[in-house]
């Protein structure tokens, strides 16, 4: 009976997405944008798409022709099109299942069934999900043929986006299975459902750019406590200079300016890092006791990333896509003689900059890698077990 | 009020009863529910303590104006609504058991089924729902499609049927199951006349079959013809419950049918022969209404007619029809029965076209 009632609603699902012109357009556009991926192709440095060739280095990016293939895959296949572009065709395909299931007329018959509340809820639930489920197996399978064929690398693991996409769609559609629910209204579940996901992204936006700016004020801590050693140290060895000689006058040139005000200068600028490392790290943890709580939508489309690239292979890329020089132009905070511009300075300047990029994609990487997939997946599952907790309270309580 | 309600099988023996075969035990008993009550959310009490039998095999028949509570009571043995207080069983199982829903069937009221399925589809889903196996579904869609005349509409979607066509594929839906009891919530809804003697047909041969029909209507001429025990529901009680003939038994009496062939007026010769200020005769248009349901009663009657002169063309004893019975019971139960009045002269006209 419930294998029968249960393929019964799967295949009630299938034929409402079949009818649906949304579902077909969107499964239209995955095949155009796996042919777009296998038209790509490298050759002695070109990058070629269909007759165009364009010079790509791909070693001086840290990137071997099949890691950029599944750099590709991951980045535009998967993040963007599957996470971003299906997800907002699937909220609006499937926001209309859970109000035209409830209205009169038809709720009447399901409930009419030997069948339980809450499964019949939840399996409608489960079955909503075959949109994202279909998509994302096609375009998928499309792309592990693309991957082996064009880019020599067959990966298994690239079919982890196929529960792992389910999974994100999930914690979105809890949200407008619940609103549909309540106000029975189509609109109203896809508006909340896309609010919510907004606000899920700003959320990690807030998260990425908390740990960004963590660790380059750890980094600017820390060196603000080397400055402070270095001052007292400079300041140690000109009171014990007797300035003769070569040696005498070079140290008397070198440890120039460093006299108690400059430690303390030094002192006041180690401080105001660590005050401000605080506060960020403070509020980073409050972001992340507020993430705890809710469905992390990019860190699990992410886990496709772990299983895909190493960590290494990541920071290279990482760190080469950002380009070099372009880090932070204040100075102030990391300089303790800033007035001078003495060797000391340009030394400690020109290193922080070349090494920001690098120290915020590795922070960033460390920080979310070093995040288990159990809270990553278990937090955000727990969160939707009790959106679907309640609305199976609310399906079960009420009179239609 | 509860007091009130009247199950013609438990009350006046001299009438009828010893002319009715003999009732089943109560646990034999289709449906049998006591104080059924509703109050739904914001204090409107929609059920106030129903009782209601209905016997195995007979065609049931509910009765009662708009806001009656008729559909609320149904989608509770449906378990579509939740009952605030419910004592009895349904099939034997308490209602409320979700697993007696594989013996039941169901047509609700304003039915609505998903527009991409096709007639064939429909009568699919919903028999994989009521947990009938595969091969038995096709089986039963050929047949059931066939019986309600939707055979050639078979592979068209739903989307593009007409409601009595949706209201035709509703019935066969309700039976895919081979159910032992038919729900039927207002069933020839929308539907046309020749659709309607279809579905009495339909009705009438699931009787043949055994099963319990238990139908939902306001359409008095339909349940007349069809069914073998109504009930009549106001405000949220059942009011009356019986055979069509127990409940009207009450009101028989006999109808003379008189002319006159003098030159006298015929009211007044009428009036010398028979007491016309009595409540029990009344004459008006070359009848006489007599309240008296005793053929030895309007002996005297015959004999002072006849010695007047006035001539006798027919006696035959009449009662109320179920229209004035329901209009009755409305009234006393301070319903509306304009409104019903006018929906039937509507529906009577719709059936006529």
């Amino acid at each position: 009976m419930i294998v029968l009632q249960t393929a019964a609603l799967f295949c009630d699902a299938y034929r409402e997405l079949n009818a649906r012109k949304l579902f077909w357009l969107s499964m239209i556009l995955s095949g155009v944008v796996v042919f777009a991926f296998a038209s790509i192709g490298f050759k002695d440095g070109y990058l070629a798409v269909l007759i165009w060739k364009t010079p790509l280095p791909l070693e001086a990016m840290g990137m071997t022709p099949e890691t950029f293939y599944k750099f590709l895959f991951l980045n535009f296949g998967f993040k963007f099109w599957l996470a971003w572009a299906t997800a907002i065709i699937a909220i609006v395909t499937t926001a209309g299942i859970i109000p035209d299931f409830i209205s009169g007329g038809a709720i009447d018959l399901a409930l009419s069934k030997p069948i339980g509340r809450v499964r019949l809820f939840l399996t409608k639930y489960a079955a909503a999900l075959l949109f994202v489920a279909m998509q994302v197996t096609v375009f998928t399978a499309l792309s592990f043929l693309v991957l082996g064929l064009r880019g020599k690398t067959w990966e298994p693991a690239v079919f982890l986006a196929i529960p792992l996409m389910i999974i994100f769609f999930s914690y979105l559609y809890c949200i407008s299975a619940l609103v549909g629910l309540l106000t029975r209204s189509t609109i109203a579940a896809m508006i909340i459902a896309l609010l919510f996901w907004f606000f899920l992204f700003l959320l990690n936006a807030t998260d990425s750019s908390l740990i960004t700016f963590k660790a380059f004020t750890q980094e600017t801590y820390e060196r603000a406590v080397l400055n402070v050693e270095l001052a007292e140290r400079r300041k140690i060895d000109r009171e014990e200079s007797n300035g003769d000689g070569v040696k005498g006058f070079l140290l008397d040139t070198i440890t120039e300016g460093y006299d108690q005000d400059a430690i303390d200068r030094a002192i006041v600028k180690r401080d105001e890092a660590k005050k401000n490392l605080d506060t960020l790290t403070w509020w980073h943890a409050r972001t992340v006791n507020v993430k705890s709580a809710l469905p992390k939508t990019n860190e699990t489309l992410d886990l496709l990333q772990r299983a895909l690239i190493e960590m290494g292979e990541m920071e290279e890329i990482a760190s080469s896509s950002f380009g070099s020089g372009s880090g932070s132009e204040d100075t102030n905070d990391r300089i303790i003689l800033d007035e001078e511009g003495n060797e000391i300075v340009a030394e400690f300047q020109g290193q922080f900059d070349e090494d920001a990029n690098r120290i915020a994609a590795r922070a960033q990487l460390e920080e979310f890698r070093a995040r288990s997939i159990l809270w990553v997946v278990g937090t955000s599952l727990g969160f939707e077990a009790f959106i679907l907790a309640i609305c199976c309270w609310v399906f079960s309580r009420r009179d239609y | 009020m509860k007091g009130s309600i009247r199950d013609a099988h438990q009350v006046a023996p001299s009438q009828t009863i010893g002319e009715d075969p003999p009732m089943p035990a109560s646990d034999q008993l289709v449906i049998d529910i006591d104080s059924v009550a509703k109050t739904y959310r914001g204090g409107v009490q929609a059920l106030r303590g129903v009782e209601l039998r209905v016997h195995p095999g007979e065609v049931f028949g509910l009765l009662g104006p708009n806001g009656a509570g008729k559909s609320t009571l149904v989608k509770i043995l449906m378990t579509i609504v939740r009952a605030s207080k419910c004592k009895g069983r349904m099939l034997g199982s308490a209602i409320g058991d979700k697993s007696t829903l594989t013996r039941v069937g169901y047509l609700p009221e304003h039915l609505r089924f998903p527009d991409y399925l096709t007639g064939e589809q429909v009568v699919d889903h919903f028999g994989a729902m009521a947990g009938v196996p595969k091969p038995v579904r096709r089986k039963r869609a050929d047949e059931l499609l066939d019986v309600v005349g939707m055979s050639e509409w078979r592979k068209t979607r739903v989307g593009q049927y007409s409601k009595g066509m949706k209201q035709r594929l509703g019935v066969a839906q309700a039976l895919v199951n081979d159910p032992d009891l038919v729900l039927l919530d207002e069933p020839t809804d929308g539907v046309d006349p020749l659709g309607r003697k279809e579905i009495r047909g339909i009705i009438q041969r699931m009787k043949e079959q055994g099963k319990t029909v238990f139908i939902n209507s306001h359409l008095l001429s339909e349940l007349e013809l069809t069914c073998d025990r109504v009930a009549i529901m106001v405000k949220g009680e059942v009011v009356q419950q019986g055979t069509i003939d127990e409940l009207t038994a009450e009101s028989e009496r006999y109808e003379f049918r008189v002319s006159v062939h003098t030159e006298h007026d015929e009211s007044v010769l009428v009036g010398s022969a028979l007491d016309l200020t009595c409540e029990t005769i009344e004459y008006s248009a070359g009848v006489v209404r007599t309240t008296v349901a005793d053929i030895h009663e309007i002996q005297p009657m015959i004999d002072a007619l006849r010695a007047k002169q006035i001539t006798i063309h027919s006696i035959k004893p009449t009662r109320n029809s179920l229209e004035d019975l329901f209009m009755n019971a409305v009234e006393a139960g301070g319903g509306d029965p304009g409104g019903v009045r006018k929906r039937r002269r509507k529906d009577a006209k719709g059936g006529k076209r």
